[in-house]
């Protein structure tokens, strides 16, 4: 040991050390930022009778921000309703029990609060065959055709589908035709349910101006219905 | 053990020379045991095409059938002479049948090794592809002559006034529909529209039943397009 050279003997130390692993980067604490410099996106979800929010804030070298001095995120709805959002490994969560389509997601400051208005899709009722559907026809679903310019988009799967998958729309006509030739049901299935799941969804929702530019939010009117199916 | 020795000689002697071996080594050379034969064929409706490749491990690659060698190839019954072509300097060995309309069988004669004979490479069955051109509020259909069978399927949708759509489809029931709204929105009326619908199967196996060595690599392709029009 007492020959090693410095250049050895220093990389030794190095390593043992610990010098790959840096100090975790402190996340900037909201009390301490402008409203400007805070960069706020959200999620909307709404299933016609409960509205859950997901929202993440970030500086602008987009490093969370963690609320902080009084700060705090809230959700509310026409009548009053109000919920204030729970923060759970960087990101906000919220839910409040409504169908309204005009919501608030609130940032509360000592200062005052900056309120966000946030129009969700149209809702809409989703629909398929009142008795069981037979597999070996289409299976059509239905629900309230609306404006072309939200993006709606059905999903099916099910117990006896080996994936789900997905149809895109380019217009919301309120219809579509589940395929047989999209049903890769094992041979041997009797009875079985599947769930098909409608999104009409709205992105890049603008946000408080007093935020940072980059804030914005996307908002979705979400339908499921289970179709009981026989071979 | 003898089969590792020449292939040692091989790369010796590639390595001495200072060069790379020739592509299209002679297959004399090379036993059954390393050979993978590679099959990649295609029916699109209006003739079909096989092309065969053989490659021997490396250093060697690519593999020309020696003078006592010979590969044929045949389909329900009927011989299709194949054809040593030579592409990018490779070589291959191609034919080209009336249809794909049953499994391939190929019969690799070796005069020195080990033949393999009655390689049978599964073919998903031939159809017949209709559509009906889309008018008014209706959806694009098609139907075709359903099958079982291990096979993947897909349809391609595709005209300069929309772009392409490519489904794979799960099942195959012989009729499919694909609503109007499910398609790009085209960018003029009329619209001609091209559909494609490919069946596809894949083997890959050893060329010597129960025989550790050799490989048999294949993928086969039964395609069929069909144009229709998207009207106002």
């Amino acid at each position: 040991m007492a020959s090693m050279r410095p250049a050895a003997l220093a990389f030794v130390l190095l390593a043992a050390s610990g010098c790959a692993d840096p100090d975790p980067i402190e996340p900037a604490a909201s009390v301490d930022l402008a409203t400007g410099a805070i960069h706020l996106s959200a999620q909307l979800r709404s299933n016609g009778g409960l509205v859950q929010v997901t929202a993440t804030l970030r500086d602008d070298d987009g490093y969370p921000i963690v609320l902080s001095g009084g700060d705090e995120l809230l959700l509310s709805a026409p009548g009053g309703l109000e919920a204030r959002l729970v923060e759970y490994e960087g990101a906000h969560y919220g839910q409040l029990e409504t169908g309204a389509t005009s919501l608030d997601l609130v940032l509360a400051r000592a200062d005052g609060r900056v309120v966000s208005p946030i129009e969700l899709p149209p809702a809409f009722a989703l629909s398929g065959p009142p008795v069981p559907a037979s597999r070996a026809q289409p299976i059509p679903i239905t629900w309230d055709a609306g404006d072309s310019s939200y993006q709606m988009r059905v999903e099916v799967g099910g117990p006896c589908l080996p994936s789900w998958y997905g149809r895109p729309f380019s217009e919301d006509t309120g219809a579509y035709e589940i395929q047989p030739a999209d049903l890769g049901t094992p041979a041997g299935v009797e009875d079985c349910a599947l769930i098909v799941e409608a999104t009409r969804a709205a992105f890049g929702l603008p946000l408080a101006p007093e935020l940072a530019p980059s804030s914005a939010a996307a908002a979705e009117q979400v339908r499921v219905v289970a179709i009981e199916t026989v071979p | 053990m003898m089969r590792a020795r020449s292939l040692l000689v091989l790369g010796a002697a590639g390595a001495i020379a200072g060069c790379e071996l020739e592509p299209g080594h002679d297959s004399g050379e090379v036993s059954t045991r390393d050979l993978l034969v590679s099959v990649d064929a295609s029916d699109e409706g209006s003739g079909a095409a096989v092309r065969i490749d053989l490659t021997g491990p490396n250093p060697v690659g690519n593999v020309r059938l020696s003078e006592g060698d010979s590969l044929s190839l045949s389909i329900a019954g009927v011989a299709w002479p194949l054809r040593e072509v030579e592409t990018d300097g490779s070589i291959a060995y191609e034919a080209h049948p009336d249809g794909l309309v049953d499994d391939l069988v190929l019969d690799l004669i070796r005069s020195g090794d080990r033949s393999a004979l009655d390689v049978g490479v599964p073919v998903p069955p031939p159809f017949t592809l209709t559509a009906m051109d889309l008018t008014g509020d209706q959806p694009l259909t098609i139907a075709w002559d359903a099958a079982s069978g291990e096979h993947a399927l897909d349809l391609l949708i595709e005209g300069d006034c929309i772009g392409s759509l490519v489904r794979p489809l799960a099942t195959d029931v012989g009729a499919y529909a694909v609503s109007q709204a499910e398609l790009p929105i085209p960018t003029l009326l009329p619209c001609p529209l091209r559909v494609t619908l490919t069946r596809c199967s894949t083997t890959q196996r050893p060329l010597l039943p129960g025989i550790e060595g050799g490989n048999l690599h294949a993928g086969v392709v039964q395609r069929r397009a069909i144009e229709v029009q998207w009207l106002p």
